[in-house]
């Protein structure tokens, strides 16, 4: 229980931290976002008046507290360049990331498994080898073009249409929650056979093969249990690189999620909008970050003492 | 087989059975699919600031005024304007124009007629501190700058006289105060859309105009369009009833669907250029066989800008614009497709004619006749660029050419808000820049770019000069056909001053399906979906 609290104070401090930290540099960025926002056009005197209606002539201090007042209610305030409302736009945003970032984790799990059922036999065993050689040396920008000029001649689902409910929708994700699912893939895959490995040189497992169990049971039952917390380590690590290289990918594929909306948000120095951006992918981080630290004792008894 | 390999290929037979299965619908004759490289801002005509957006909004709003594809103010909320002193004007609203169905109006299943309350609250708003075209209207409307200041609750100069007749009120005689009006920033939209409930949908989930398209939905990939029902331009009628507007970023991807068949028109992005064009600007066989192209030309014009206040040698500043051979970065960056144009007037502009020969302005003897004269002594110029229209490239050629005469160029690149702020903080002495004019008149353009008074913004080259001031200020009270001649006079007095290395005028092009109808574009470059027929 203490353990549990003491996790939660330090991700409340780290949160507020990352917030806190983000607004100051934001803050202080260069270029006008009321000139941004009303174009090169504008008399001064208009962006003055816009300036004030977003208190942007008002000082750190007193926009620090007027945000923080702000967030304590949910209100994450509108966007500069459009006036929409931050809270929705960003929360809608997040669940197409979210949708492309679970599709990806269960190409990678899918992978994992592949690659564990791999160690069975010598000719798939290399050849898992040199995918996950392939798959960690390729960077995402090269693998996404590569993946796009396939796909923009051979594959039918070139656009989202956004419903959701049409199987187009999932379909279209397909490629790009592949190209984000590669590195991964591929570094899980390094994890399990070096693993593999070195298990395979411990007594219970010999003593297993003598007693006659297959190889199969052999390796679910004994070599993958003592494998699993450094997989679940290098999972755990990946996770939080999975969601900013969604960035990438989203920006590739015309994902419409949070990695187009930062880029057009920084672009337009939209600050509320990078805020909640910000709020919203770092709580995301920390809870997934939290989750997979939960699940650490329910896999070793030695954690859990 | 081992179990393994038995699992995979049921995998793979079957993912490659489901997604032949997946069936996409045969698509309707009556839809026409648009691809767009970016994402489309909240359609609220107070806040649409990118040209790109256009090509959505137009379909849905419209304004009093608009243009037709030869350049010429063209009725269309509004049927005639009248004025007897330049100063006041009148514009009659045509009987039967309704707005599309909406929840604004109660349950949703009915439009409403458009009035001039309807009229006079949305040119209201477009003088408000937050709207985007707001300087379209604040320096001549009676009482819009007091207004935009928050100094009055409403703009004196709107009246609504009855249900059908809007009069404005300007602060001095403007003869042509209409070609104001005619772009697709000023859109007539329903009072009930400033109302306090729809703050939050209204642009996003609720857009309703007056055009021939209603909004269907809205999402961030995908705007479907319907025909509105009660359209008032009936010669429009039996066209495409939906349009489909997806966005597909990824140049190559959209250009594939449209190889496809998937996308049905799409304006093409000049990175494609290289890929889809061979040397003269002609389609590539590959490409030729299923598609057709279509070049337009729009008032957007790209230049060389100069802050006269950092850069004031008048001599340096012509030698730089001599220097310049417009017609190699045409044809080496945009395969011909643009216009060179040494003049600050866009080609196009109805009853004007350009003054300033293209075939005189590339000149090295006079360049560096030029540069002679000058106190130049061989240091390095700033030359601001940006990441958007080729900005970079033009900027690149420009300092080859410029380095034959012996004028040293230092890029810095930027992006493209960061440049703009740049410009308007006047710290940096040129600078790369294209401008979409949103005006269809050459005084228009005269007055808001090269009047002193509108120093430092949009005057962003910091110009100044008493006799052209004076004669600017003169185009107020001249007959429409005296003051384009003086317009004339006045842009070949700028231009002798150098301002700006005037380049080109984009013309840009449009891809679409062989089996369709070409669009017609008019010179804001706003496509008329509805005109198009389902086949030629």
């Amino acid at each position: 229980m203490r353990f549990v609290i003491d996790r939660l104070i330090y991700v409340l401090t780290l949160w507020l931290g990352v917030i806190l930290t983000a607004f100051v540099i934001f803050q202080l960025a260069p270029n006008d976002p009321a000139r941004i926002a009303l174009g090169p056009n504008a008399s001064q005197q208009q962006v003055e008046a816009f300036r004030t209606e977003l208190g942007l002539e008002k000082s750190l201090g007193e926009r620090l507290t007027r945000y923080g007042k702000e967030l304590a209610q949910g209100d994450f305030g509108r966007s500069f360049g459009d006036r929409r409302p931050v809270a929705p736009e960003v929360l809608k945003r997040i669940q197409t990331t979210v949708a492309l970032a679970l599709l990806s984790t269960i190409f990678t799990l899918s992978y994992l498994v592949a690659c564990i059922m791999a160690q069975l036999r010598e000719e798939t065993r290399l050849f898992t080898s040199v995918m996950n050689f392939l798959l960690t040396a390729m960077p995402t920008m090269f693998s996404g073009i590569l993946v796009i000029l396939f796909v923009s001649q051979y594959y039918p689902y070139s656009y989202l249409t956004g419903s959701w409910i049409r199987i187009d929708d999932w379909l279209f994700l397909i490629p790009a929650a592949l190209v984000l699912a590669f590195y991964p893939m591929g570094i899980l895959g390094i994890i399990v056979e070096d693993e593999i490995g070195r298990v395979n040189r411990l007594g219970f497992v010999r003593a297993a093969q003598a007693r006659g169990q297959g190889p199969v049971n052999v390796l679910w039952r004994h070599k993958v249990p003592n494998i699993m917390v450094p997989i679940l380590a290098t999972f755990a690590n990946q996770l939080p690189l999975l969601l900013t290289s969604t960035f990438v990918v989203e920006i590739m594929f015309s994902v419409p999620g949070i990695g187009t909306l930062l880029l057009k948000s920084v672009l337009d120095r939209d600050l509320p909008m990078l805020q909640g951006i910000l709020i919203v992918s770092a709580s995301f981080t920390l809870l997934i970050t939290l989750a997979v630290e939960a699940i650490y004792p329910l896999i070793d008894p030695r954690v859990r003492q | 087989m081992s179990p393994f390999a038995r699992i995979a290929s049921a995998v793979l037979v079957g993912s490659m059975l489901f997604t032949a299965a997946c069936d996409q619908g045969s698509r309707s004759k009556n839809k026409l699919v648009i691809g767009l490289d970016s994402e489309v801002e909240r359609l609220d005509p107070l806040t649409i600031k990118n040209p790109k957006t256009f090509i959505v909004s137009w379909q849905i709003y419209q304004g009093l005024l608009g243009l037709d594809s030869s350049g010429s103010i063209a009725p269309a909320i509004a049927e005639s304007w009248s004025t007897s002193d330049n100063k006041t004007w009148r514009f009659k609203i045509r009987e039967g124009v309704y707005f599309h169905p909406s929840p604004l109006f109660g349950d949703g299943s009915k439009g409403r007629v458009v009035t001039t309350a309807d009229v006079a609250a949305s040119y209201t708003a477009f003088c408000g501190a937050t709207a985007y075209p707001a300087f379209l209207l604040t320096d001549i409307v009676a009482g819009c700058a007091d207004y935009n200041a928050g100094k009055a609750s409403s703009v004196s100069g709107f009246r609504a006289i009855d249900d059908r007749t809007f009069e404005v009120e300007l602060l001095k005689p403007e003869p042509f105060f209409p070609n104001r009006l005619t772009t697709a920033w000023i859109a007539v939209f329903p009072s009930e859309a400033l109302d306090a409930r729809f703050k939050d949908k209204w642009g996003l989930s609720l857009a309703v105009g007056t055009g021939p398209f209603r909004m269907v939905s809205s999402n961030d990939s995908e705007i479907r369009l319907a025909r509105a029902p009660a359209y008032w331009d009936k010669a429009k009628a039996g066209g495409f009833e939906e349009l489909d507007f997806q966005i597909v970023k990824n140049d190559t991807a959209r250009l594939g669907a449209l190889q496809k068949g998937t996308i049905d028109i799409m304006p093409a992005p000049t990175a494609l250029y290289p890929t889809i064009f061979s040397d003269g600007g002609v389609l590539k066989p590959d490409y030729a066989n299923t598609i057709a192209s279509l070049k337009y030309l729009t008032f957007n014009s790209h230049m060389l800008g100069f802050n006269v206040t950092k850069l004031q040698d008048v001599n340096l500043r012509r030698a730089i614009s001599h220097g310049i051979d417009r017609t190699r970065i045409v044809d080496t960056l945009f395969y011909g497709y643009a216009k060179v144009n040494g003049g600050a007037i866009p080609f196009g502009m109805n009853g004007y004619s350009p003054t300033v020969p293209a075939d005189k302005l590339y000149n090295l003897e006079t360049a560096r006749a030029e540069l002679a004269k000058s106190n130049y002594s061989g240091e390095e110029i700033e030359l601001l660029v940006h990441d958007q229209a080729g900005s970079e490239q033009i900027g690149e050629l420009i300092q080859s050419q410029l380095k034959q005469i012996g004028i040293s160029i230092r890029l810095t690149k930027t992006d493209f808000n960061s440049a703009i702020g740049r410009m308007v903080k006047g710290d940096v002495p040129m600078f790369s820049m294209y401008f979409d004019y949103v005006f269809s008149a050459p005084e228009l353009i005269l007055l808001n770019m090269f009047d002193s008074a509108k120093r430092p913004v949009p005057n962003f080259w910091q110009f100044s000069d008493a006799d052209v001031d004076a004669r600017l200020e003169g185009l107020h009270s001249l007959p429409r056909a005296a003051a384009l001649r003086d317009s004339a006079g006045i842009e070949s007095a700028i231009v002798d001053q150098a301002p700006a290395a005037f380049l080109f005028q984009f013309t840009p092009v449009v891809l679409y399906r062989k089996n369709l109808p070409a669009p017609a574009i008019n010179a804001h470059g706003c496509f008329d979906f509805a005109a198009m027929r389902t086949s030629p």
